[in-house]
């Protein structure tokens, strides 16, 4: 069972060379290109998460990731010492309306959902002083046609 | 930030040569768009061809950048790689935003259009 695990800073272009580090090394275990597709949009946007909020404004906060290839799915954990997340639990991650009038668009928001859309099994976990994020990304079900 | 304009009478290409829009970029490309669109053609075409990746803060640039053109103006997308189309379907935007398959397309729509 292939696992690679690396540690970054809580910057946003730490995630960005922890992400194509991670892609490197799981297409070195021949991982499905668009099973890792996948599991990057996730990472991404939970590591931008961390960085912007539960490590913001402290200096030297650790992140880890931990990828494994279980069967056909890669299961995800994130680690980091940064803040508890408000509420204890998970944001409901809803698409935000689009609006009828351009002003209207909304210019985020979007993380949660893309995270709730793609991921499944997702756990949030508050240790002593850690936060655990876990889920898993499945293979999608090959479609036919359009 | 790798970004060129090319004006064809009545619409720009912004032509994106960056891998990736994320978090660590999407401040720098939406102020730079801003500069690129400020004056010129009405319809600005964006071409993504190159770009692999987009979070959700690229994605959020994206709709800042249409945003800050104001009334009048058009943002279009041309040549949206699988991963970053699947961003725009997922969150609903590739309904707000008018999509070519290349730039050339986007064009062409011009020339039909007049």
């Amino acid at each position: 069972m292939p696992t690679e695990r690396l540690g970054l800073s809580a910057e946003a272009i730490a995630v960005r060379e922890a992400l194509t580090a991670l892609r490197a090394a799981w297409r070195g275990h021949g991982i499905d290109p668009a099973l890792w597709d996948v599991a990057e949009q996730v990472l991404a946007e939970a590591l931008n998460n961390v960085v912007e909020h539960a490590q913001a404004g402290r200096d030297g906060g650790a992140i880890t990731v931990e990828t494994s290839l279980q069967e056909a799915a890669l299961a995800c954990e994130i680690r980091d010492d940064g803040a508890p997340m408000p509420g204890g639990g998970l944001p409901a991650g809803e698409l935000a309306a689009l609006g009828d009038a351009l002003p209207d668009l909304p210019e985020g928001g979007f993380g949660w959902f893309m995270i709730r859309t793609l991921a499944c099994d997702l756990s949030y976990r508050r240790m002593e002083g850690w936060n655990s994020l876990r889920f898993r990304i499945d293979p999608e079900p090959r479609r036919g046609g359009g | 930030m790798q970004l060129n304009r090319q004006d064809f009478g009545d619409a720009m290409v912004i032509t994106v040569g960056e891998p990736r829009i994320d978090a660590a970029v999407a401040i720098q490309f939406k102020d730079r768009l801003r500069e690129l669109t400020g004056n010129g053609p009405d319809r600005v075409v964006l071409d993504l061809g190159q770009v692999g990746f987009l979070d959700s803060s690229g994605l959020g640039a994206v709709v800042a950048a249409l945003k800050q053109l104001g009334p009048g103006r058009t943002l279009e997308l041309a040549a949206l790689t699988p991963t970053v189309e699947k961003v725009f379907r997922l969150t609903r935007m590739d309904t707000v935003f008018t999509i070519h398959p290349d730039a050339d397309h986007a064009i062409g729509d011009m020339w039909q259009a007049s």
